[in-house]
């Protein structure tokens, strides 16, 4: 088997600039990454044989990206791209599989910089083909140069809606509505945060311009929900929602699409960071369970530290800044740098931190999916996409004792398919607490197994003669 | 379908060729996924459910939530949405995990 001194896995703002800190003081990272090319979601490249002609043209995120691949690069640091981790043994040893070819990798310390991916809340006929979330929108024009359809409906709640319809609008697609679940009577109480945030908002800015000249409007305090069609989405219901994001009987309208993209904030993905024993903390707004850290991003395990969205989200400022307290942090573990050192190289990015926290702060305030939201689950909808489990067999299971999510699983199968509970863990865990009057976080989460991801029998089989 | 760009293209495409999508010859570029390979060819449904036999397509379009697995070359439940198309490839829509053929 092979050993190396630091793996990271996650090649997005978080796992490369760990990367860029860890290769400062002498080590040679390995980073793990299953996409084809690193900078993870945000910063997520078109393919290498597509020729990039205007890079200005897509925009000020994909030229930040850009400098940050090229400080990568340029770094001593082993990329392994295409590569899933699907298990971790023994805390520091990892699984790997490219391309059906298995391996394992022993590092001695680890950062975990696993990101996050959209939340959506399921409704009726949320799994038609055409119906997908922001992310997979966004990832089609940005990477793929593809648009999901030719009359787009965007729901969701958050900033994320801003850049993906503006993305869209500049690729010729026609946006049909974008439904933001706030209303910005309830941004006044918090504008005093923005003070200070002038990226922020000229990014933003940068983002509305394009939806004015294309006269593009939000409709705030709305929401899809139904989508229909026969073998592909059609169209969908639309609603006014009340103080608390309920839809208002009665304000039902339909709209015809072909393509719908949702988002209601982000999940992380905690599932490495389980099997190594990590501990996490339940912070709503932020993603839900997150790997809890401390100021050095070290985990609650020895030698494994966390970066990024996995810590809570954050936004990629704040990730690649954590991630370069975990490089450092790691450095010193391992021997690299002096514990005062360490210090100094963190401090800048601990105060950057500092700054851009409070804007993360607010943006889990305003956004995070208010409770009358989840009433869009109807008990006919599909929760997990995976067992089909519908909302009904979950309130059905709680009846019948299961009072937590590991109870759920066992009497539903909900959360045991190849997705292994990404998708629907945080509708279930909303619709335990809601049916059994408790708070999400008292109802737990589905537990981490020792294979995270899909793996055929072969490839467990090469490992187990030894072949890695 | 592709984003058309004709005038002041932001991105060129690369070599053309074909692949087999259930035995229909479809037109891909060098450099697409599977998952858009079909959706540029006006194909969404990537797979059957295996309780319901409802269609599915793009959903997460990261590789989170395995609802866009297709076989290709007779290796079922491959992730559409971040597996690249290749000359020749013979890809099948697929009915739940992998049902009638292997894996």
């Amino acid at each position: 088997m092979r050993g190396v001194a630091l793996a990271i896995v996650g090649a997005g703002p978080a796992g490369l600039s760990a990367a860029i800190a860890a290769a400062k003081c002498g080590l040679r990272p390995v980073v793990i990454d299953e996409n084809p090319l690193p900078g993870g979601q945000i910063y997520r490249q078109p393919p290498r044989e597509f020729r990039v002609e205007r890079p200005e043209a897509l925009g000020r995120t994909y030229e930040k990206g850009q400098r940050l691949l090229a400080r990568a690069y340029d770094a001593n640091i082993e990329l392994k791209l295409g590569t899933t981790v699907w298990g971790v043994f023994d805390r520091l040893t990892l699984g790997l599989e490219s391309n059906g070819k298995a391996e394992s990798l022993h590092c001695e310390s680890l950062v975990l910089a696993t990101g996050g991916y959209d939340r959506a809340i399921p409704f009726p006929g949320w799994t038609l083909p055409g119906v997908m979330t922001l992310g997979g929108a966004q990832t089609l024009v940005k990477s793929q140069r593809m648009l999901p359809g030719q009359n787009i409906v965007l729901s969701g709640a958050g900033p994320f809606l801003l850049p993906v319809t503006s993305q869209l609008v500049e690729a010729g697609a026609n946006i049909v509505a974008v439904l933001e679940a706030s209303r910005p009577m309830d941004w006044l109480s918090r504008a005093g945060s923005l003070w200070g945030q002038w990226d922020r908002l000229r990014e933003a800015w940068g983002y509305v311009k394009p939806l004015l000249n294309a006269r593009v409007g939000i409709r705030f305090g709305q929401a899809v929900i139904e989508a229909w069609g026969k073998e592909r989405v059609e169209g969908v219901v639309i609603a006014s929602l009340d103080e608390d994001w309920r839809p208002v009987p009665g304000t039902e309208r339909t709209l015809l699409a072909d393509a719908v993209a949702l988002g209601y904030g982000f999940s992380v993905n905690t599932q490495l960071s389980r099997i190594c024993g990590c501990e996490h903390e339940f912070r709503k707004g932020y993603g839900g369970w997150t790997v809890k850290v401390d100021k050095k991003q070290s985990t609650s395990v020895l030698n494994v530290f966390a970066a990024g969205e996995t810590t809570g989200i954050g936004g990629s400022d704040i990730a690649a800044a954590e991630g370069s307290i975990a490089g450092y942090s790691a450095a010193e573990t391992l021997g690299m740098i002096s514990h005062s050192e360490a210090n100094a190289r963190r401090a800048p990015h601990l105060k950057r931190l500092q700054k851009l926290r409070p804007f993360a702060r607010m943006m889990a305030d305003l956004f995070s999916p208010r409770d009358g939201l989840f009433d869009i689950t109807t008990p006919e909808t599909l929760v997990c996409r995976c067992e089909e489990v519908t909302a009904e067999q979950i309130h059905k299971a709680i009846d019948n004792g299961a009072n937590d999510l590991t109870g759920v699983k066992s009497r539903t199968r909900v959360g045991m398919g190849m997705c292994q509970g990404r998708v629907c863990g945080a509708s279930v865990a909303t619709l335990v607490a809601r049916q059994m009057g408790r708070e999400q976080s008292e109802v737990g989460a589905f537990t981490g197994r020792p294979i995270v991801k899909p793996v055929s029998l072969g490839v467990l089989a090469q490992m187990e003669q030894g072949k890695s | 379908m592709r984003i058309r760009e004709e005038n002041r293209p932001v991105v060129s495409r690369g070599e053309t060729f074909e692949i087999q999508v259930d035995g229909v010859g479809m037109q891909a570029t060098e450099g697409e996924t599977v998952a858009s390979v079909m959706l540029a060819n006006h194909t969404r449904t990537l797979r059957k459910t295996r309780k319901g036999a409802e269609p599915r397509g793009l959903f997460c379009g990261i590789g989170v939530c395995y609802d866009c697995l297709v076989i290709v070359d007779g290796q079922a439940n491959i992730r559409a949405c971040i597996t690249r198309a290749a000359p020749g490839m013979n890809v099948q829509t697929q009915l739940g995990i992998g049902g009638g053929e292997e894996g």
